[in-house]
């Protein structure tokens, strides 16, 4: 019996993986054709294979251009959304609440609020990315202690946690506003687009804030795997099997605020992966973190990536770039509602 | 395994919750530990299992003091076994045993070993939970769940059961069944169990060693002759007893209000 159980996972992870990885390439290979002047596919691999074979004949090429900014934007759309699908699974198991997310608990507005304030008073730490990680952070930390410190004030029951979270990011949302406006009015830099993220400015050089990160994070999760599946069933139950929980929730806690600090300081605010790609994990292959690690950062780029290509589509045909964190905006909170009405039920 | 508890003080906060605690339970002993609300038990076994620090004195374990164990070391020996886990997040029964031999395990093992997996079969038959293996944990009942956590302590296989309250909100049948199955596995797997309970019907019918804690104080210890005294429980309990015996095991109804 157990037997069967256990290999029925297995197996369900691995075919997962497969299906999440040839999705995951489709959608990479489909987003190079897809934007605001068409490449055909001959052009496509002729250009690859020149990047690729390192001939630098053809880098005059305009279109050799357009395909690079292609390529960066679709590598910076999926790895924010596999950071932001392990940070969130993570966050949800350091609350044990399911509806947790970098977004819906303050952390991504707390974050953007830290940097915005660090751009207005050192505008040249722009160019200093770790610092503005770094400083990233702190805000993505500030906003879950102050978030969890009100909600235990309200009781600490799970929607607890989401309104004050909520209360905490709307604060930081109007903050950052605020502070990146008025960035915009005294430097004449742009970058209210932090608020609603968009992977189109991210250039090739930023793309290993996005990359290590995360790569770093799922390997780091995976060497503790044992003491996040213990976690879930409380201080007490991790305790008395040789776990200290705040061991475990200091260095969750970590990798959850780095992630979310990259994603804030390289494309900006993309709310709702962290909250729906954890759920459409465990609904694949179970709780186990064995499995959850490596493929919710898989359904988060994916999730992400699609809702990428979906943004150029709409820019191209209206004209004007749509940010992505709309799209992911607009997918998620029906997500989160329907979550709430069934855990209110319960 | 042999314990041994010195002069044991424990406070929370500024309330003292058990004092001068003197305690030697052998290895294989039955231990019930019964007492009012308050009286400390849960606390008692928490301490043993260095959950809670105490404020003076020590819990010995092999005559090596619980808190220089490193928690890894104590968690192979030792199970502090209630049934107030954590189920907010969705997991199954499963999973939930799966965590059970990580005390044992390398912490980066991926694989899970086939001899554990027959061992969950085998246990989860005993048990009779091998139909609720895929059934998440937050939609069993009470007397499932203390069955699953029963079982998930016995794949974890310390020699010390420290088991909290296992047959509260569970109706009459459930209570005799946990309560033959903890007797079973005490005798024949000869594992220490020490076990809180509240009804003193269960004390009666299955205690050999009894401890009544009342105010954080031993107040007595022993056998049912012992312990099960018609003036100590109406002392302790504030309510009025009559004393029955049933095939010579001395039991205690309690009637009404002292």
């Amino acid at each position: 019996m157990a037997e069967k159980i256990y290999y029925k996972g297995v197996k369900r992870f691995v075919f997962s993986l497969m299906i999440l990885m040839i999705l995951s390439i489709t959608l990479f290979i489909s987003s190079l054709f897809i934007g605001s002047s068409s490449i055909n596919l001959y052009k496509i691999i002729h250009m690859l294979s020149n990047i690729f074979l390192n001939k630098n004949s053809s880098y005059n090429d305009p279109m050799m251009n357009i395909l690079d900014l292609r390529i960066s934007r679709g590598i910076a759309a999926y790895f924010t959304g596999s950071a932001l699908g392990l940070a969130g699974l993570l966050i949800q198991t350091v609350t044990r609440n399911p509806l947790a997310d970098p977004y819906i608990l303050g952390l991504s507005t707390s974050s953007l609020a830290f940097v915005s304030l660090s751009i207005l008073l050192f505008p040249d730490i722009m160019i200093f990315r770790w610092n503005l990680v770094l400083i990233a952070f702190l805000g993505a930390l500030t906003g879950f202690f102050i978030t969890i410190g009100l909600s235990k004030l309200a009781g600490g029951s799970s929607v607890a946690i989401v309104l004050s979270g909520i209360a905490v990011g709307s604060f930081f949302g109007g903050v950052s506003h605020l502070l990146l406006y008025l960035v915009q009015a005294r430097y004449n830099i742009y970058i209210m687009y932090l608020l609603t993220g968009t992977a189109q400015t991210v250039l090739w050089r930023e793309l290993p804030y996005l990359i290590y990160p995360s790569i770093a994070g799922v390997i780091i999760s995976l060497l503790i795997y044992k003491m996040l599946n213990a976690y879930l069933y409380g201080d007490i139950y991790s305790r008395q099997l040789g776990f200290p929980p705040g061991v475990t929730r200091t260095i969750s806690l970590v990798i959850t605020s780095l992630l979310t600090a990259v994603t804030i300081s390289i494309v900006g605010i993309i709310g709702f992966i962290g909250l729906a790609s954890p759920h459409i994990t465990r609904f694949l292959v179970g709780n186990d973190h064995r499995f959850t690690i490596v493929l919710s950062p898989l359904v988060g780029g994916v999730l992400t990536l699609f809702s990428d290509i979906s943004v150029r589509i709409i820019s191209y045909a209206y004209g004007a770039e749509l940010p992505l964190g709309v799209i992911t905006m607009m997918i998620g909170s029906p997500f989160l509602a329907f979550l709430i009405i069934k855990r209110l039920r319960e | 395994m042999m314990i041994k508890i010195e002069d044991l003080e424990v406070w929370y906060d500024s309330i003292p919750v058990l004092r001068d605690v003197r305690l030697e339970i052998n290895r294989g002993d039955f231990i019930l530990i019964i007492g009012p609300n308050g009286s400390g038990k849960t606390t008692l076994l928490k301490t043993i299992a260095n959950l809670v620090k105490p404020k003076k004195g020590a819990v010995y374990i092999d005559g090596k003091e619980s808190n220089r164990y490193s928690p890894r070391s104590l968690s192979k020996i030792l199970s502090y076994i209630d049934p107030h886990l954590s189920r907010e997040m969705p997991t199954t029964v499963l999973e939930l045993l799966m965590t059970a031999r990580y005390p044992r395990e390398d912490l980066f093992k991926i694989k899970v070993d086939k001899e554990f997996i027959n061992k969950i079969n085998e246990i989860a038959k005993t048990l009779r939970i091998e139909d609720l293996l895929e059934r998440r944990l937050d939609q069993v009942s009470s007397g499932e769940l203390q069955r699953i956590i029963i079982a998930r302590a016995l794949l974890q296989d310390p020699e010390i059961f420290l088991v909290d309250e296992p047959t509260a909100f569970l109706d009459l049948k459930y209570r005799f069944e946990i309560m033959d199955l903890l007797k079973k596995i005490n005798r024949e797997y000869m594992k220490t169990m020490i076990v809180t309970t509240h009804d003193l019907i269960l004390a009666g019918l299955y205690g050999e060693k009894i401890i009544l804690l009342y105010k954080g104080m031993i107040r007595a210890a022993g056998d049912v002759e012992k312990v099960l005294k018609k003036d100590l429980v109406k002392e302790v309990y504030e309510i009025d007893v009559e004393e029955i015996y049933v095939n010579n095991r001395k039991i205690l109804i309690p009637i009404n209000m002292k």
